[in-house]
């Protein structure tokens, strides 16, 4: 008796994000044994990676009150310049598109915070301009990946997936950041903007930084879809704007800002993304793919609103 | 007293062509506190943005120490040691209490990280200075207004300010707090601190205060020691109007013919409870008669007048108006019912602060102003500048966007927008909060004019003067329940005060 | 003095107006043919669609709100017309009724969602474009219909009123009717209410939640007509037909200068940035710019627009 109570004031503490992503895992590998192997892990890692360090980038932006839906063409334009510049450029063009994606990070964040504009509006127009953008670099997918650079993504060391040491580090220096100045300025603007401002907190800064965390993790993703389908392809994240959106919700994340973990965000959008998996093995048909990832999301709100009442 | 602390010189500041402050020249002091009196609007709040670093000045000089400053920013007044107390508070409400205390000043631990230990011991630390039992990760999202207000406090001490102003610190916090705020700023003031002091309430004024000074228009118009003024001469160097000339007559000095067409009871409220916690109210409202409705702060009165409004769930009881009894579950069936009201915060809830005069006017009144459902431009022009004249709402034009009116005219229209249709009942929520002395009495006349053309009206307020010079019977709440009604004679300040405590009158 | 104001408050309005004919001006300097009126009217009916679209989502955003779903719902209810006209073979006028009544519908399922049950309105529209997509694509199997409706075709597409075609005498009709809605009912300005401050508006005694369900169902109503015009122009239906018109939307209310907070801005507005965005894609298209420049360059403009107005309303502020 003692024992479940114990453990159950265990799982009561976990937040609920993680047991459904435990148990969407087990789900999956019951379905697919072979997802338990060494090689099958890596598989499922690479299979969430980019989408998983898009809703961390999505969530950076929640956080400080803002919302971006140019995560997905930011992806895509990253992956395109991967591809094209790499031959050329060899190791240079990862040193390209990171800075191409702080200038990206640091003038949206500047439009929104110094021009006072939505975050939404302006994400709406620079999400067309970044999608053109790539289109024109390569309208059809293409460009050169070089298997060097692919295994630093899809390789494993210590039969540990590369992918994993590298989601670890992030969050890592995502709890520095936290506990530094500047993060605990972000969660401020996010929490309450005028306070935060009355306080004597630089609230645009802490914007222009959260952009700027948002576009550098976007950057990281393209590299990683790019590793994984060794080409780049402008329109393959487009959907991600969305999906990080609802990963972020799914792991708690809140619109008004000033709350989220990261982790979370990462969690639940994993969930959606090995739900389609089990979907796929349950033989559903792609095509109610859609309808039950709408479904899902309005059930997780539906849920989390009754849990605030409770 | 020794050299100033802190100086200002002719200091001016002028909004376009409205004058803000004018040629301001003030001394504040080591172990002093010094009181800023003038009715909203007068200047207080212009000079203490200054003062934070939150606006510029147009004119004049400010000495530190004896020493000419600039103050560009907020922080540049923090750094200085200037801090403010504000009533719009500053508060973070998804961070706990420590970090709000220490918000944008934490302590640093290792490579550059907070040092929450740290943080949570300093914070402690000054709880404790301030008697405050709160638990320090708590977020203050979860916290009622009052202790959220002490945290607030707790913030500015942290940063050890040689000069601190509390504007309006008090207005939403009950007396209890009231006493504990006085213990603090007394050791305040006796470890050398200079305080600014800003309050409506003349009982507090008198409590804390050393000095003062009387602002009125933007002018200064008395410097002088506590000590040597009293009430009136206070009210009168504000206002230019005493005590006495602010309150209509009541009910009972009507002529008798006019008293037999009113005085019949209009509202009748049975055993009412609600799901906020109100539990078997029963009160009733005459026609002609203004009751009001008192006590401590947070003791149901906000909420059984907003129940009567249809905004909170009733669990119990029934509402009548006139005989009849009504369902009431949402404002709309409210209005039906006749029954109309002026809420709490008036920026929030009772007024579009972005849009201008006219629309504030309308909203409750557009079936008057249409004709299934299509509006007549005219019949909207010729309403809203009867109304505009019949309140003397001060504006240049109906246009203008309600943001930038003064509080007054502001609550004018809050009440205003809901006489353009016939009404039984007029609930009023601290209808003279934050307002000037002049529209104070200018409301008080409106509703006075209002019973006796035949409204029941019930007034909620934190004002024992105000209740005792406005209404004929008032209700004192002690939590969540009737105490007592006193009328007549009874009404005294004494016994309200008791009732307010739940203690016996006699 | 009052003239004055009125400009300072359209300015929006006017800035759009005048790069509408700056740029028909233009473009008509060098492209043969471009200046004609009747291309003129050829730009403005291919705006139609957009319009009407934009004119759904300019309600739900007046009210503080937005629609994500509307290129779902417009799919969804053009397929529909196209395969139960097929397989149903009803009367092609019975079949738009029974679509327009469908519209309302999914509508009426974003409003509740949204106002009665509290779901944050991205989330909720998002998830049912999502499942309003997926129904689609279940039904559809990925393929597309034929629906050829010879007298709706005809009446779609042939300048059959003084060289107006049907999908512009719609949208005429919509303009007149949107803009007397939002500024002469008590209707429109019960929306405006709303979307100004809606804890307000519930305190002065208007029926918030019936607002935001009603026009949410006028979204998801501008969003059937949509469809129904898509299918009367091309003549077929196919999976994802609504979708570029979700962004385009929420980019023609924006660059029309109503504000994505609520309660300020109006159609008229809107309607000027449907026929930019619309002039602006053909001349691109025209000068044969590949499909990523072109979406570039309207991002660009957008984005331009967008801080010009922003800074426009701190000039505003400060006078």
């Amino acid at each position: 008796m003692v024992h479940v109570k114990k453990i159950s004031r265990v799982f009561r503490k976990i937040p609920a994000i993680y047991l459904t992503l435990v148990a969407a895992i087990i789900i999956n590998g019951l379905m697919n044994p072979r997802m338990f192997t060494e090689r099958g892990i890596n598989n499922l890692l690479l299979q969430v990676m980019p989408m998983v360090l898009a809703a961390m980038a999505q969530t950076s932006v929640m956080i400080v009150g803002e919302l971006d839906i140019s995560i997905g063409a930011v992806v895509g334009l990253s992956a395109v310049i991967l591809a094209v510049t790499m031959e050329p450029l060899g190791w240079l063009s990862v040193l390209l598109v990171m800075l191409a994606v702080v200038v990206i990070g640091v003038a949206t964040g500047f439009v929104v915070a110094y021009f006072n504009i939505s975050g939404i509006v302006v994400t709406l127009a620079s999400s067309m301009i970044f999608s053109g953008l790539a289109l024109l670099i390569l309208p059809v997918p293409g460009g050169l990946i070089t298997t060097g650079y692919s295994k630093i993504f899809t390789g494993v060391s210590l039969s540990i997936p590369n992918t994993l040491f590298m989601l670890i580090f992030l969050l890592l220096i995502w709890e520095y950041i936290k506990k530094c100045t500047m993060g605990i300025n972000i969660y401020a603007a996010g929490g309450n903007y005028y306070s935060a401002f009355a306080t004597g907190i630089p609230v645009k800064k802490a914007k222009v930084l959260a952009f700027v965390i948002c576009a550098v993790l976007s950057g990281l993703s393209g590299m990683v879809l790019a590793a994984k389908t060794m080409s780049g392809d402008a329109n393959i994240a487009i959907s991600y704007s969305i999906t990080s959106i609802a990963g972020a919700v799914l792991g708690g994340v809140s619109f008004a800002g000033g709350i989220g973990h990261m982790a979370r965000a990462a969690a639940g959008v994993a969930v959606i993304s090995i739900l389609v998996n089990i979907l796929f093995f349950l033989q559903v048909e792609s095509f109610w793919q859609y309808a039950v990832q709408g479904v899902i999301l309005l059930a997780a709100v539906c849920m989390s609103q009754l849990n605030r009442k409770i | 007293m020794g050299a100033p602390v802190l100086e200002t010189i002719n200091l001016t500041k002028y909004y376009n062509q409205n004058r803000g402050i004018e040629n301001i020249n003030l001394k504040f002091f080591k172990n002093n506190v010094h009181a800023l009196i003038g009715e909203n609007g007068a200047g207080k709040s212009t000079l203490i943005k200054i003062l934070t670093g939150l606006i510029l000045p147009n004119d004049g000089k400010i000495l530190w120490n004896g020493k000419e400053i600039g103050l560009q920013r907020p922080q540049d007044a923090l750094k200085k040691g200037i801090a403010a107390v504000q009533q719009e508070l500053t508060l973070v409400d998804t961070m706990s209490i420590a970090q709000n205390i220490y918000l944008g000043h934490a302590p640093k631990g290792k490579l550059g990280m907070i040092n929450s230990r740290k943080m949570e011991e300093q914070a402690a630390e000054l709880l404790d200075e301030l008697d405050l039992k709160l638990p320090l990760r708590k977020l203050v999202g979860e916290l009622e207004l009052a202790d959220k207000q002490l945290v607030e406090i707790a913030k500015v001490l942290s940063y050890n300010p040689e000069l601190i102003i509390l504007d309006e610190a008090t207005s939403t916090i009950g007396s209890k707090e009231v006493d504990r705020l006085y213990e603090v700023v007394q050791k305040l003031k006796n470890r050398g601190k200079s305080i600014v002091f800003v309050s409506h309430r003349m009982v507090e004024l008198f409590k804390f205060c050393d000095s003062c000074t009387i602002f009125k228009d933007g002018l200064q118009v008395k410097d002088a020691k506590m000590s040597e003024l009293d009430t009136d001469q206070i009210i009168s160097a504000m206002a230019g109007c005493s005590v006495e000339c602010s309150f209509p007559s009541k009910y009972e000095s009507l002529e008798n013919d006019v008293k037999r067409k009113l005085g019949k009871e209009i509202l009748e409220v049975k055993d009412l409870s609600t799901e906020g916690g109100l539990e078997q109210i029963s009160l009733y409202a005459k026609s002609g008669e203004i009751l009001g409705l008192g006590g401590l702060q947070g003791h149901g009165q906000v909420e059984l007048l907003q129940t009567l409004f249809g905004i909170g769930k009733i669990t119990g009881g029934h509402i009548s108006i006139s005989g009849k009894k009504v369902r009431i579950r949402n404002p709309i069936d409210a209005m039906d019912a006749g029954i109309k009201l002026v809420p709490l915060d008036r920026k929030t809830q009772g007024l579009f602060v972005e849009l201008s005069v006219g629309e504030n006017i309308i909203p409750c009144a557009l079936d008057i102003i249409s004709k299934a459902g299509v509006i007549s431009k005219e019949k909207q022009e010729n309403t809203i500048s009867d109304l505009v004249g019949k309140l003397s709402i001060r504006v240049a034009s109906a246009v203008q966007t309600v943001k930038y009116l003064s509080g007054g005219n502001q609550q004018k229209i809050a009440l205003g927008k809901w006489l353009l249709k016939p009404s039984k009942v007029l609930l009023l929520i601290e209808p003279t909060r934050g307002i000037d002395v002049r529209t104070k009495t200018e409301i008080y006349n409106l509703l006075r004019e209002l019973a006796n053309s035949g409204y029941a009206i019930i007034v909620s307020s934190n004002e024992i003067l105000e209740l005792i010079g406005l209404c004929d019977r008032v209700l004192v709440l002690f939590e969540r329940k009737i105490s007592c009604e006193l009328s007549g004679e009874e009404l005294t300040e004494d016994n309200i005060l008791n009732a307010s405590f739940g203690r016996k009158v006699i | 003095m009052r003239y004055n104001s009125t400009i300072k408050a359209n300015m929006s309005t006017i800035i759009m107006f005048g790069a509408f004919i700056l740029g028909w001006i233009m473009v008509g300097f060098f492209v043969e043919g471009f200046g004609s009126f009747g291309h003129l009217i050829s730009i403005i009916q291919l705006a139609g669609f957009l319009g009407i679209v934009a004119a759904g989502q300019n309600l739900v955003i007046l009210t503080g709100k937005f629609d994500l779903s509307m290129g779902s719902m417009i799919s969804f209810c053009g397929i529909f017309f196209a395969l139960a006209y097929k397989v149903w073979g009803l009367n092609w006028v019975l079949l738009i009724f029974i679509t327009l009544v469908m519209g309302i519908l999914l509508g009426a399922f974003n409003g509740i969602g949204v106002s009665t049950l509290n779901i944050p309105p991205l989330v909720m529209t998002l998830a049912s474009g999502s499942i309003f997509k997926g129904i689609a694509l279940v039904i559809t199997k990925g393929t597309s219909s034929f629906a050829d409706i010879p007298e709706f075709n005809w009446f779609v597409n042939e300048k059959w009123l003084f060289g107006i075609n049907g999908v512009l005498l719609v949208w005429l009709i919509c303009i007149i009717l949107v803009v007397f809605l939002l500024n002469k009912t008590t209707f429109g300005k019960a929306i405006y209410y709303t979307g100004s401050n809606s804890l307000a508006a519930h305190f002065s005694g208007i029926p918030t939640k019936k607002i935001g369900i009603a026009v949410y169902m006028l979204s998801g109503l501008s969003s059937a007509i949509v469809g129904l015009l898509l299918v009367g122009f091309t003549g077929k239906s196919y999976f994802g037909m609504g979708d570029m018109y979700q962004f385009m939307s929420l980019a023609a209310v924006v660059v029309g200068g109503t504000s994505i907070n609520g309660g300020k801005g109006g159609y008229i507005g809107t309607v000027m940035g449907a026929l930019l965005l619309t002039l602006i894609q053909s001349v691109l298209t025209l000068f044969k710019i590949p499909y990523g420049g072109q979406l570039s360059i309207q991002g660009i403009i957008i984005l331009l627009l967008v801080i010009a107005y922003s800074l426009n309303l701190k000039e505003k502020r400060k006078a």
